[in-house]
């Protein structure tokens, strides 16, 4: 690898990193697993020379790190892809917050993105990994469906249900009148 | 409604940083050094040392070797530098003994400049062979020459300057062999 190529390369890991990190810890829930599946990810690019020709980067590396990801989870099959509390692995969050059981209280508490961050692991995988995908606005929900092997419709579906969820969670009043 | 769509602007504002690890979280260092270090090969790992050590002894001999000649004691210069005489080492006996007596042997000389003497030649002498001293047994030819009666050295001088007369020697006539009679071999 030539010098040139080995900046390109070094550019590309600072412009993508967080990224593959991101979708890798939506399917592992773990932010030392998803650290190892980020190096996977980049690892295999150099090897196969597979970065240099890449036409939609995010779809590229979001495909990539969910496969790695999801190998991960098989080849650890103790480790569940849902967790029962998320606080308890989260590592990323400021503080482990205490899931509180009104809006009210949680709109006022002051890392209520962390209390989110919770609810979103909470979910199951099938509607936590296109949710998370579908943050990145480069991202629709025919390169999600692309990116996971399923439908386009399916991917809608699954976002609405998990954004229900989440309200649910976040409002329980609602969840008598979705039920 | 309004309630959902408060909620949703809450979902997608925790979305947009969730798992984030941020800027400062030094994941793009750590991921190049890891994925530098397993991928080069080891062979250019001692690469550099490859070509840094000859090249810093080349130039540690090239530093050096001005100095080493600047202490070589006065008088004995390299051999580059001497004059493409030849010098007299040694001669044999018997000839020229001034010359001999004077002949400049050198004590201390440095190490390559005894190895150099291999090529200095020797002087062409006037007499060859090389006059030796007589041995004993020549010492007592001469001393008895000279002892003999004044007549015997004259009769023997005398006869040494006398010309040879020429010889005559008769024609030898040798007949042809003839077969035997009986006419066997």
């Amino acid at each position: 690898m030539t010098a040139d190529e080995e900046q390109d390369f070094t550019e590309l890991v600072q412009r993508q990193s967080r990224f593959v990190f991101r979708v890798a810890y939506a399917v592992l829930l773990n932010s030392h697993d998803a650290e190892d599946a980020v190096q996977e990810t980049f690892l295999k690019l150099y090897r196969n020379h597979g970065w240099k020709r890449l036409h939609n980067e995010r779809a590229f590396f979001a495909r990539v790190a969910w496969r790695v990801a999801v190998d991960r989870l098989s080849r650890a099959p103790g480790r569940a892809n849902t967790i029962s509390d998320p606080s308890t692995d989260r590592t990323l969050g400021n503080d482990s917050p205490s899931l509180a059981p009104g809006p009210e209280q949680i709109v006022l508490h002051a890392n209520q993105h962390a209390v989110i961050h919770s609810m979103i692991d909470s979910l199951p995988e099938e509607l936590r990994v296109p949710l998370v995908l579908s943050a990145f606005n480069d991202l629709h929900s025919r390169e999600i469906g692309s990116i996971l092997g399923i439908p386009e419709g399916t991917v809608r579906t699954r976002l609405q249900r998990a954004r229900q969820l989440l309200r649910q969670k976040l409002d329980p009043s609602q969840e008598a009148r979705y039920a | 409604m309004r309630e959902n769509d408060e909620f949703d602007l809450l979902i997608d504002s925790a979305l947009s940083d969730y798992a984030d690890p941020g800027s400062q979280s030094g994941l793009e260092q750590r991921v190049l050094a890891r994925i530098f270090a397993e991928v080069v090969p080891p062979r250019r790992r001692w690469l550099p040392w490859a070509i840094a050590i000859p090249a810093a002894a080349g130039l540690l001999l090239l530093v050096l070797s001005p100095q080493r000649a600047t202490r070589l004691p006065p008088g004995t210069a390299l051999e580059s530098d001497r004059p493409r005489t030849p010098q007299i080492v040694s001669t044999h006996a018997g000839s020229r003994p001034a010359e001999r007596t004077k002949s400049p042997v050198l004590k201390s000389q440095p190490r390559f400049a005894t190895l150099s003497t291999t090529s200095v030649t020797l002087p062409k002498l006037d007499v060859f062979p090389t006059p030796q001293p007589l041995t004993p047994e020549e010492q007592a030819v001469a001393i008895s020459a000279f002892q003999i009666p004044a007549a015997e050295f004259q009769a023997v001088v005398v006869g040494q300057q006398q010309e040879d007369a020429p010889v005559s020697i008769a024609a030898i006539n040798i007949q042809p062999l003839e077969p035997p009679d009986n006419g066997g071999n």
